[in-house]
């Protein structure tokens, strides 16, 4: 497998971007706030709380978090201290369509690698700023998936006026449907099970010889330019599958190419190849639908819990808005709860676990020095629906402050 | 003559542990016997005497009872004579023979009552003749803390394995919004409802003057006024029988028929009100009651409007605070297995948490799941709270009612066992609760 | 005569193969009832009444085809004939309590309660003489083949005929209109058949009453006028019920005899066919089979019929009727069910449907399907499972028997009953144990060593 090393080599190019997109000369603003409980999530795995905790940011980043007595603050800067509130990172949501535009299902063609939903996105678009209040301040937009390869999705944050304050990755990731969805397109080669999973192996096969062709200095059709950059920087594949047997395929498909590869939905009765992805650490990220109903056992499943129990560790939710609202993802990860998962499974599950599946950990996904300022202050346990966010920062900035805005969720 | 097979011993074991597996016992203590149910004095608890001749005994013991109408119990008892409640508080004497759920560390509540529902009965048309009570949508409605739904104009009782007490009530409400009494939204048809309630309100006029000479004997010739072309509904409504179901979302055509109701003076349910909040007030002032969804996304608010308007989570709030009734409804009143959870019947709770995210307080957001809803529906007298000389419909939690990791352990309606989440298979596998089993008085020596 | 049986580690005589030769050489072929040597004492191995009871080395003794004696010390009378059938175990015919083969109209819906079976009957299906051939000797004819629904009308009951090479095997009517039968689903559909057809029987019921009242002081009056005293006639209604079904023509008929005047005759009330069938079973000259799919229809069944008691079977599907065994049981019902473990509904827990209601306390009588070799091995499966064995031979004879309302005369071997017999050459449940030939009215009907000759 070629996984490691990629993923090595992705996080030096990504970390020396990074450095280089900052802005320069003037002075980042620094503010701090102080909050009963702040959970981390620092090690990317588990929510690691910080009680009487404070958070100092120097401009769209976080430099320093800890214990009150551990930050040193700066003389002249002010802690704000918010009292008796939760402040966890922003929840990153896997899978949606609410960036921009809903014309996201080009299918003319049943792989399509060429395309990228970065040309639909349109920030400060009513859905995310829903999200906002819902704690949700960044996600993977991605096309549909009325076709196998439906092209490239992009991530991006919650907020930010311009195209590049939103997008965190370009692409973000490919999106690959295995059934489910593509049989509706009738009567081409991808329709059917067999069908689809050539064409998917055949086109990714394609951008692997156009990255070796590359490497010789030969040029890359336009079609291969997207799969190139998939193979040459590792870019994650979110994978549409579910049902015991189609997921089979996404853990062959990932065994044959080594691609970074997640389960998305992963849904009905898949959760029976939970021990195969455990044992290639593949993520599964769940949703929307978090429960199944067994009809010959009489039982209701959580498929999240059903994971766990198999022994898969990263598993996030999705809500695939707009099928769940954006603003619900949260109570994805109750439902998963409800249904059996850990309590302490939740909230990573929708925030470190989804930023290394997606391969932006090193940016977002958790409270810790150096990464972006992006968390949300909520009124208590964030997987509650009872819980009130009252502020999201996202880039260092308050993007939404319940008493300023107005309550939206 | 001898009699001989030696092919008698196999015996199927595997019967008894399905047996148990799935709740044989409660359906089979429902042959009990239909006793009628104590007389329903008002305010007026049956006597020792009178309850002592009806019904089998139940203690639920030690939980945390949720009255809702008289406070929280810590630690107390809730009798169960037949199908009411007998008595409830701390020490009562438990006669012989009581069978004892020891509750400690759960919640008792009232069973829901559910404004709307779809399926539950596992059947289509005349509920009398069609109802499956065995169907196990019912028995999810009850693993929901459903023990009452309105179904169609009906109000039935979740009487799993039962026909019998089913039916709660039928002909609930007279709607304005469809059927013949629509008030609808145009000009004329506005007026000819109005003309319609302002005769209903002189033909109750003159007919309460008539009876009142009738009593005094003034004139035997005297006839009653006649009540040829009176809306029999809206005679209903403005003798407050019956209620208005009205169901609207926008402010325009919320205020025109708080107006209504509140000058002709009836009671008014509105359900949708997605921007009453808009409006609290006015709502407020004409004494109606919202049915409310909190995630109802209705109308995005349009931020080029100048008033407010459009869907708000504080809907449920604000209205309660501007002094609406508030009940909620989820967003589906079917139970969908298709997957995605938590935003139909089978999270009703859920709803409500979303509403007390928005404001709504949380002993309100109890009352308008219990005896609030029994109120809209005309079954307050029977359902809805914890009293003694109600029906006993109680649903048993392991935790808070608005906690999305609480299920519902045991439901009893009309006195019976009809749901143990340990029992059936739905979802006995998630976090099981290890319950010790009931006992049963024994007589004194 | 080479019989090629298994060779039997029981009881095993010298005399074995003559008696088998007798027993074969004895029996005759077609019927003779009315010959006066039609008297047999048939010595067997071993009996399974079908009543439960067990008769180890029994004899029975049938004249002129019907079963006078049953027991350990049956003496022969004077010139009858023996047969010996020592080598086997003797059961009675089985009883298919549900079949509609034979019936050519096929569907039915709504209320059709004055449809007769028999007048649809095409005798020659083959599949009779594969009924026969696995030991069923009574089969119900239903009113209609398949997807009937709502009261489909009367049954009646067939036996198989054998074929003797010149004619064709198939079978004949034996019984005419035994049986109601009608499906009681929980809709509204089902329910107002049977409440309306409750209401019109008591409306007639009513008429009838008065009719007769009216004739009765009618009669009086002209009695006194001729100031001679007769007798009156209370007991019309009672009589009637001995009768098969009460037709128009049966209820015109009883006064008639009883009429000294011929000018004078009692006029019943005209009475629709329809109404007059339900009518003969809600005062019980016959039994209903009700057929239902789902606990919840029984509860609705209940809430129909009230207080009123009445003669019924039902045949349930396995769905979820499971979920009300107890209720047929505490009620004694007869229940008729296919010989399967189930599958729960919503489970993968397995079934066995018919030791359940048995064990509820239901009696339960088995179905059977248009695959007969299979019959016997279905209930063994069902046996193994748990269901007594002591009471799987009466769950296929006098238990469907009774649901056709006919265990008087059918379905067990006991005084009284049609020597309707099946000789196994060994435990009818045993896998390799076959049906070695078939009595029908005390003539064999099948004889499996002639079967393989031909």
């Amino acid at each position: 497998m070629l996984n490691p090393l990629c993923f090595a080599t992705a996080l030096t190019i990504s970390t020396v971007l990074g450095g280089a997109g900052d802005p320069p000369a003037e002075a980042p603003a620094l503010f701090a706030v102080h909050a009963d409980r702040i959970f981390t999530c620092a090690d990317g795995r588990t929510v690691s709380l910080v009680r009487d905790g404070v958070i100092l940011v120097e401009g769209k980043r976080i430099r320093a978090v800890g214990p009150r007595a551990e930050v040193q603050v700066p003389a002249g800067v002010a802690v704000e201290s918010l009292g008796d509130v939760w402040v966890v990172p922003g929840f990153i949501e896997p899978h949606c369509h609410i960036a921009g535009t809903m014309d996201i299902n080009d299918m003319s063609h049943n792989a399509n690698p060429e395309l990228r939903v970065l040309e639909s996105i349109v920030p400060k678009n009513p859905n995310v700023k829903k999200a906002l209040a819902g704690g949700v301040t960044a996600g993977l937009y991605i096309p549909g998936s009325g076709t196998n390869m439906s092209g490239f999705g992009t991530i991006f944050k919650m907020h930010g006026s311009t195209l590049d304050e939103v997008i965190v990755r370009q692409p973000g990731a490919l999106k690959i449907a295995q059934a489910g969805n593509p049989e509706r397109s009738a009567g081409d080669i991808g329709a059917g099970r067999m069908g689809m999973n050539w064409l998917i192996r055949w086109t990714l096969e394609r951008g692997r010889e156009a990255k070796d062709a590359k490497a010789a200095g030969k040029p890359v059709p336009a079609d291969l330019q997207n799969l190139v950059k998939l193979w040459d920087e590792n870019v994650p594949v979110l994978v549409h599958t579910q049902i015991f047997q189609v997921v089979q395929a996404t853990i062959r498909m990932k065994d044959e190419t080594g691609l970074k590869i997640s389960i998305g939905h992963g849904t009905f009765d898949a959760f029976l190849n939970g021990p195969l992805a455990a044992e290639r650490g593949i993520p599964v990220l769940l949703g929307p639908r978090q429960i199944h109903f067994d009809r010959r056992e009489g039982r209701i499943y959580g498929c999240a819990a059903e994971y766990w129990k198999r022994g898969v560790e990263d598993i996030g939710s999705n809500t695939d808005s707009p099928v769940v609202p954006q603003e619900e993802l949260p109570y994805q990860a109750a439902m998963a709860v409800r249904h059996g998962l850990g309590d302490h499974k939740s909230i990573p599950g929708l925030t470190c676990v989804v930023a290394r599946a997606l391969g932006v950990f090193e940016r977002i996904g958790a409270i810790s020095a150096g990464k972006d300022a992006d968390f949300v202050v909520w009124t208590g346990d964030p997987i509650d629906p009872r819980s009130v966010v009252l502020r999201a920062y996202v880039n260092g900035q308050l993007a939404y402050d319940a008493a300023r805005d107005g309550r939206r969720f | 003559m001898k009699k001989h097979f030696d092919l008698r011993g196999a015996h199927a074991l595997l019967l008894t542990s399905l047996v148990a597996a799935f709740g044989w016992q409660p359906l089979r203590a429902q042959e009990g016997g239909a006793q009628e149910p104590p007389a329903e004095g008002q305010g007026a608890p049956p006597t020792e005497d009178e309850a002592e001749a009806d019904g089998e005994l139940v203690a639920l013991q030690g939980g945390d009872v949720y009255t809702v109408t008289q406070g929280v119990l810590r630690g107390a008892t809730v009798l169960i004579r037949g199908k009411k409640i007998s008595r409830i508080g701390h020490g009562i004497e438990l006669p012989a023979g009581t069978k004892v759920y020891d509750l400690s560390g759960l919640r008792v509540y009232p069973g829901l009552v559910a404004l709307d529902s779809r399926g539950l009965l596992g059947s289509a048309g005349k509920i009398e003749d069609t109802a499956d009570p065995f169907n196990y949508q019912m028995t999810l409605g009850l693993s929901a803390g459903v023990t009452s739904a309105r179904q169609g104009s009906a109000v039935v009782k979740l009487t799993r394995g039962d026909l019998d007490g089913l039916v709660l009530r039928d002909n609930v409400g007279v709607s304005l919004t469809s059927g013949s009494n629509s008030y609808g939204s145009g000009f004329q048809q506005r007026e000819s409802v109005r003309a319609a309630l302002r005769k209903a309100a002189s033909y109750i006029k003159a007919f309460d003057e008539w009876a009142e000479r009738q009593a005094k004997k003034i004139n035997d010739k005297d006839k009653p006024p006649s009540s040829a072309g009176v809306n029999k509904d809206f005679v209903k409504l403005l003798r407050h029988q019956e209620q208005a179901f009205a169901n609207v979302e926008d402010a325009a055509n919320l205020r025109a028929y708080a107006q209504l109701a509140q000058e002709f003076g009836f009671h008014l349910v509105i359900e949708g009100c997605s921007e009453g909040w808009t409006l609290a007030d006015e709502l407020g002032r004409a004494g109606v009651t919202a049915v409310v969804t909190p995630r109802n996304t209705f109308r995005e608010p349009n931020e080029e409007l100048l008033r407010p308007n459009g869907y708000s989570i504080e809907n449920a709030g604000k209205l309660h605070r501007a002094g609406v009734d508030v009940c909620v409804a989820p967003l589906s009143g079917g139970i969908g297995l298709g997957g995605i959870a938590g935003r139909d019947l089978l999270n009703l709770t859920m709803e409500a948490a979303f509403a007390i995210r928005g404001g709504l307080p949380a002993d309100a957001a109890l009352e308008a799941m219990t005896i609030g809803a029994a109120r809209l529906l005309g079954v307050d007298e029977r359902v809805g709270s914890l009293e003694r000389g109600k029906d006993a419909d109680v649903i048993v939690l392991d935790g808070d009612l608005f906690d999305y990791r609480s299920f519902v352990q045991y439901a009893f309606v009309d006195g019976k066992l009809r749901y143990e989440k340990n029992a059936e298979t739905f979802f006995s596998h998630i976090r099981p609760v290890e319950r010790p089993a009931p006992t049963v008085v024994e007589a004194k020596q | 005569m080479a019989m090629s049986f298994r060779p039997s580690s029981r009881r095993t005589s010298a005399s074995s193969r003559a008696a088998l030769a007798a027993l074969f050489v004895a029996a005759p072929t077609g019927f003779a009832a009315d010959r006066p040597d039609d008297v047999w004492v048939i010595r067997c191995g071993r009996i399974e009444t079908g009543t439960g009871e067990v008769i180890e080395r029994g004899a029975i003794l049938v004249e002129h085809g019907v079963i006078k004696a049953v027991g350990l010390d049956i003496e022969a009378p004077l010139g009858a004939r023996e047969i010996d059938a020592r080598r086997f175990t003797v059961v009675p015919g089985f009883v298919h309590p549900t079949s509609g083969i034979g019936q050519d109209r096929q569907r039915s819906s709504g209320n059709q309660a004055e449809q007769r079976a028999h007048d649809s009957f095409y005798p020659y299906d083959e599949a009779f003489q594969d009924a026969l051939e696995q030991g069923f000797t009574t089969l119900a004819l239903q009113p209609a083949s398949q997807g009937w629904l709502g009261i489909a009308g009367l049954s009646s009951v067939v036996q198989p005929t054998g074929g003797d090479g010149k004619k064709a095997a198939g079978a004949a009517v034996i019984e005419k209109d035994v049986q109601l039968v009608f499906t009681m689903n929980s809709s509204q559909q089902d329910k107002d058949l049977l409440r309306k057809g409750f209401e019109k029987v008591e409306e007639a019921v009513a008429k009838y009453d008065e009719a007769v009242k009216k004739w009765e002081e009618k009669q009086k009056k002209a009695k006194e006028k001729k100031e001679e005293p007769k007798k009156e006639e209370p007991k019309k209604e009672e009589e009637k019920k001995e009768g098969e079904a009460p037709k128009e023509e049966a209820k015109k008929e009883e006064p008639k005899k009883e009429e000294p005047k011929k000018e004078e005759v009692f006029e019943a009330p005209k009475v629709d066919d329809k109404t007059s069938t339900l009518w003969g079973w809600v005062k019980g000259s016959y039994p209903a089979l009700v057929r239902m799919s789902r606990a919840a229809d029984y509860l609705h069944w209940l809430e129909v019929v009230k207080e009123r008691k009445l003669r019924v079977a039902f045949e349930l599907e396995s769905s979820d009727s499971y979920l009300v065994a107890d209720r047929f049981g505490k009620a004694g019902a007869l229940v008729l069910l296919d010989p399967q473990v189930v599958t729960y509904p919503l489970t993968s827990e397995r079934l066995n449907l018919p030791a359940f209601f048995e064990r509820a306390g239901a009696k339960v009588g088995f179905t059977a399907s248009r695959r007969f070799e299979d019959h016997r091995h279905r209930v063994a499966q069902v046996v193994k499972a748990g269901f007594p064995r002591e009471k799987a031979i009466a769950a296929m004879t006098s238990v469907p028997a009774a649901a056709l309302g006919i265990d008087d005369r059918y379905g067990s071997i006991q005084p009284g009953r049609f020597a309707d017999l099946v000789f196994f050459d060994g435990d009818p449940f045993e896998i390799g144990s076959k049906v070695s030939s078939v009595m029908i009215r005390g003539q064999m009907k099948f004889e499996s060593e002639k079967e393989a000759q031909r």
